[in-house]
C-alpha cells in the first residue's frame, strides 16, 4: 500500500544525496560484480586503504525481500572478500568509527535468468495478447 | 428540461478515454517499484490473479452500470436504491474531487519539472531555502526550489485551465484530446523502453524486475498490495467509468470495453516497469515505492546519468507524465461535472467553471504551504504532508470504501444478475454466472479485509501522520481527516437532498 510519501521523499533525500562529502570512498576489485563470482570490496581514504572498517551489504534495499549480509572488517589492505549471493541492486555500507560511506552497485546475473524471462514472456503474452484480441473484437462487426 | 448529454463518436475514442483515465502517474512510476518491493517477478502472480478476480469484474460492473442507466455515478445508484445509493454516489465523486485537487497540484509540479528539463534541472545543484542548506544537489534541489516558487502556483492554475478547456463539451472535446494524448503516451513510453534496454546492462534491469522471489508469496501484505494496487491502477471507485460509459450507445459491448481498458492499463505499466528498471539498474539507483520520489527524484537521477540526450529524454519523460496525468484528471473532472449537470440541469459550461474554481482553490491550498513556508520551519514540509494525509484517506481508503459499497449495492440490491443479463444482451463475450459471485461475495470480502486491516493497524499505532512529530501543526493529521470526512459527507448530503431527480 502507499506509504507516507513525505518520509519517502525525506529518506530519499538523505539516501541519494549521500554523495560522499569526505575523501572516503568504496571501490570494487572487479566491475561489474557478478552473482556467485568472488570479488573484493575496498575501502579507501583518498588512495590509502582503511583497515578495520565494518562492511555490510544489503540486497534488494527498500523491498520486502531485503537481506543484509555482514562481511566483517576490512583487512590491512582495506579490503574484504565478497561473493554476491544475489543479483540486483545492492547497497554496500562501510562504517569506520563515525564515518559511514555508502555505495550502490548493480550485481549482474552472471547467467541467463530463465525465471525472469519466463515471467516476462507469460505476463507479456497475457497482457498484450489480451489487448490484441480485444481490439480485434472491438472492430469486428 | 432535457439535457443534451453528448456521446462518444467512435469506439476507439471511448477506449482512448477510458484507458487514458486508467493510465496515470502511478502506472508509469509506481507499479514497477511496487513489484520490485514485493518480490519482483513473483508479484505478477497475485497481480494477474487480482486483475482477473477484481480488476476486470469491477471495471465491467462500473461500465455496465453507466451504460445501463445512461447516467453518471450518483444518479445511477439512485435508480437502483433511491436516496441512500445516491448519497454514496455523491460521496464517491466528492472523494474523487479531493483526489483531483492534489492530483492537479502534482501535475503543476510536473509542469515545473518539465520546464526545468530543458536545462536547469540537469545542473549540479540549485540554491534552496529549505532544510537549512544553501544549495542542494539536483534533482532534489531543483524540485524543492520549484515547489517554493509562486510560479508553481500559476502552473497549477494553468493545468486547471487545460482541464476546463478539454472537458468543456464533454465527450465532444474529450475524445479528440485523448486520441492525441494516449497514442503519444504509448509512443513516448516505447522510446524510453528502447533507450533503457540499449544502455549497458539495461536488459539486466528488466531481468531484475521480472526474476521472481517466491519467498514473499506467503506474506499476506504482498497479496494485499496486489489487490489494492489493481483497484487503484484501473481508476476504479472514482465514478469515472460509469460517467464515461453513460455516453455510449445502447449497443456497445461493456465486456470487451472493460477487457480492453484493463489490458491496456496493465500492458502500459508492464512496459513502463521495463523502461524504469533498465534505467535504474544501469546506474545502480535504488528504487523507492513512492510515486513522488520516483517521479521527481529517482528517475530524473537516472536520466541525468545518461551518456547522451539528457535533455531530450528528460523532456520526453515529463511530457509523458503530463499527458498521463491530464488524461486522468479530465476524467476526474468529468465524473463530477456530469453528475451535477444530470441532477441539477445546470448549464454545463457554468457548472464546469464553478467546479474548476473550487477545485483550483483546493489545488492551490495544497501547493501554497511550501511557497509561504520556504525555510520549511515546520520541520515536516507542511504542504507535502497535507497532500500525503489527504491522499492516505481519500485514495487509500476512500476509493476502496466506494468500491465496497458499489459492489454491495449492485451485487445485492440491483441485483448483479440483472446487470449481467443487460450486459450480456450486447456483448460477444457473455459473462458467466461466476461474475455474480465475484461482485456479490469475493470482491466485497477482499475490499473489506484490506480496509479493515488498514484501519485495525491504525487503531493500534495511532492516527496516520502522528508519527511525523510536526513542530507546527500537531493538529494536522486530525485536521486532514476531519476536513476530508466533513467535506465529503456534508457536501454529499447537500447534493443528495438539494433536489429530487423527479423534480427536474
Amino acid at each position: 500500500m502507499r506509504r507516507v510519501l513525505i518520509l519517502g521523499l525525506l529518506g530519499l533525500l538523505l539516501n541519494i544525496s549521500g554523495a560522499q562529502i569526505s575523501d572516503y570512498h568504496i571501490e570494487l576489485a572487479k566491475e561489474p560484480p557478478l552473482k556467485g563470482s568472488i570479488n573484493r570490496i575496498i575501502f579507501l581514504k583518498g588512495d590509502l586503504p582503511v583497515p578495520g572498517a565494518e562492511v555490510r551489504v544489503t540486497y534488494r534495499p527498500n523491498s520486502a525481500t531485503v537481506v543484509i549480509e555482514r562481511l566483517g572488517a576490512t583487512d590491512p589492505t582495506g579490503a574484504v572478500s565478497w561473493i554476491p549471493k544475489d543479483a540486483g541492486i545492492v547497497t554496500i555500507q562501510v562504517t569506520s568509527g563515525k564515518i559511514q560511506t555508502i555505495k550502490n552497485v548493480a550485481v549482474r546475473f552472471g547467467r541467463f535468468p530463465l525465471g525472469g524471462v519466463l515471467i516476462i514472456s507469460i505476463a507479456g503474452l497475457i497482457l498484450f495478447g489480451g489487448i490484441t484480441i480485444s481490439f480485434i473484437l472491438l472492430f469486428k462487426r | 428540461m432535457q439535457v443534451e448529454r453528448g456521446f462518444w463518436k467512435s469506439k476507439i475514442g471511448f477506449i482512448m478515454a477510458a484507458s487514458g483515465s486508467a493510465i496515470g502517474l502511478g502506472n508509469i512510476v509506481f507499479f514497477g517499484a511496487n513489484a520490485y518491493k514485493f518480490g519482483a517477478g513473483a508479484f505478477y502472480l497475485p497481480y494477474l490473479v487480482a486483475l482477473c478476480a477484481i480488476g476486470i469484474p469491477v471495471m465491467i460492473t462500473e461500465l455496465g452500470l453507466g451504460h445501463y442507466t445512461g447516467r453518471a455515478f450518483p444518479e445511477s445508484l439512485y435508480r437502483i436504491t433511491g436516496r441512500r445509493g445516491e448519497f454514496f454516489g455523491w460521496w464517491g465523486v466528492l472523494n474523487a474531487t479531493f483526489i483531483s485537487m492534489y492530483y492537479i497540484t502534482i501535475l503543476g509540479w510536473v509542469c515545473g519539472m518539465l520546464i526545468g528539463a530543458f536545462g536547469s534541472l540537469w545542473q549540479p545543484a540549485t540554491a534552496v531555502e529549505a532544510f537549512a542548506v544553501e544549495r542542494m544537489a539536483n534533482p532534489q534541489g531543483f524540485f524543492f526550489h520549484m515547489l517554493s516558487s509562486w510560479r508553481t502556483v500559476s502552473l497549477v492554475i494553468l493545468v486547471w485551465l487545460l482541464n476546463l478547456l478539454i472537458v468543456r463539451k464533454g465527450p465532444q472535446t474529450i475524445e479528440p484530446a485523448v486520441k492525441v494524448f494516449v497514442p503519444l503516451m504509448w509512443l513516448f513510453m516505447i522510446v524510453l523502453v528502447i533507450r533503457g534496454v540499449t544502455l549497458p546492462e539495461g536488459v539486466e534491469g528488466i531481468y531484475l524486475l521480472f526474476t521472481p522471489n517466491f519467498g514473499v508469496m506467503k506474506d499476506p501484505e504482498v497479496w494485499q498490495g496486489a489487490f489494492g494496487q489493481m483497484f487503484f491502477t484501473l481508476s476504479l471507485g472514482f465514478g469515472i467509468m460509469t460517467a464515461y460509459a453513460s455516453y455510449l450507445p445502447k449497443k456497445s459491448d461493456q465486456v470487451n470495453n472493460g477487457l480492453t481498458t484493463c489490458f491496456m492499463n496493465c500492458g502500459f505499466e508492464f512496459i513502463a516497469g521495463m523502461a524504469v528498471f533498465s534505467l535504474l539498474f544501469a546506474f545502480a539507483i535504488v528504487p523507492k515505492a513512492s510515486t513522488l520520489s520516483m517521479m521527481f527524484f529517482v528517475i530524473p537521477q537516472g536520466i541525468k546519468a545518461l551518456p547522451g540526450g539528457v535533455i531530450l529524454f528528460g523532456v520526453i519523460f515529463f511530457i509523458l507524465l503530463l499527458l498521463a496525468g491530464l488524461s486522468s484528471s479530465i476524467s476526474l473532472v468529468e465524473a463530477m461535472v456530469s453528475a451535477i449537470v444530470d441532477k441539477y440541469r445546470t448549464n454545463r459550461m457554468k457548472t464546469l467553471i464553478v467546479f474548476s474554481i473550487i477545485g483550483c482553490i483546493g489545488s492551490i491550498f495544497f501547493a501554497l504551504p511550501i511557497v509561504i513556508d520556504k525555510p520549511l520551519k515546520s520541520n515536516g514540509i507542511l504542504g507535502l504532508t497535507l497532500l500525503d494525509l489527504i491522499d492516505h484517506w481519500a485514495f487509500s481508503h476512500g476509493l476502496l470504501f466506494t468500491g465496497l459499497v458499489e459492489c454491495i449495492i449492485i451485487g445485492w440490491i440491483f441485483p448483479v444478475e440483472k446487470l449481467r443479463k443487460a450486459i450480456n444482451n450486447t456483448t460477444k463475450l457473455p459473462l458467466p454466472s461466476v461474475f455474480d459471485y465475484l461482485v456479490k461475495i469475493f470482491i466485497p470480502l477482499i475490499l473489506a479485509y484490506i480496509l479493515g486491516y488498514s484501519i485495525f493497524e491504525r487503531l493500534k499505532t495511532g492516527i496516520y501522520g502522528h508519527e511525523l512529530h510536526l513542530e507546527f501543526g500537531r493538529w494536522l493529521p486530525f485536521g486532514a481527516l476531519a476536513i476530508w470526512l466533513a467535506g465529503t459527507i456534508i457536501a454529499g448530503l447537500i447534493l443528495t437532498f438539494g433536489r429530487d431527480y423527479e423534480q427536474r
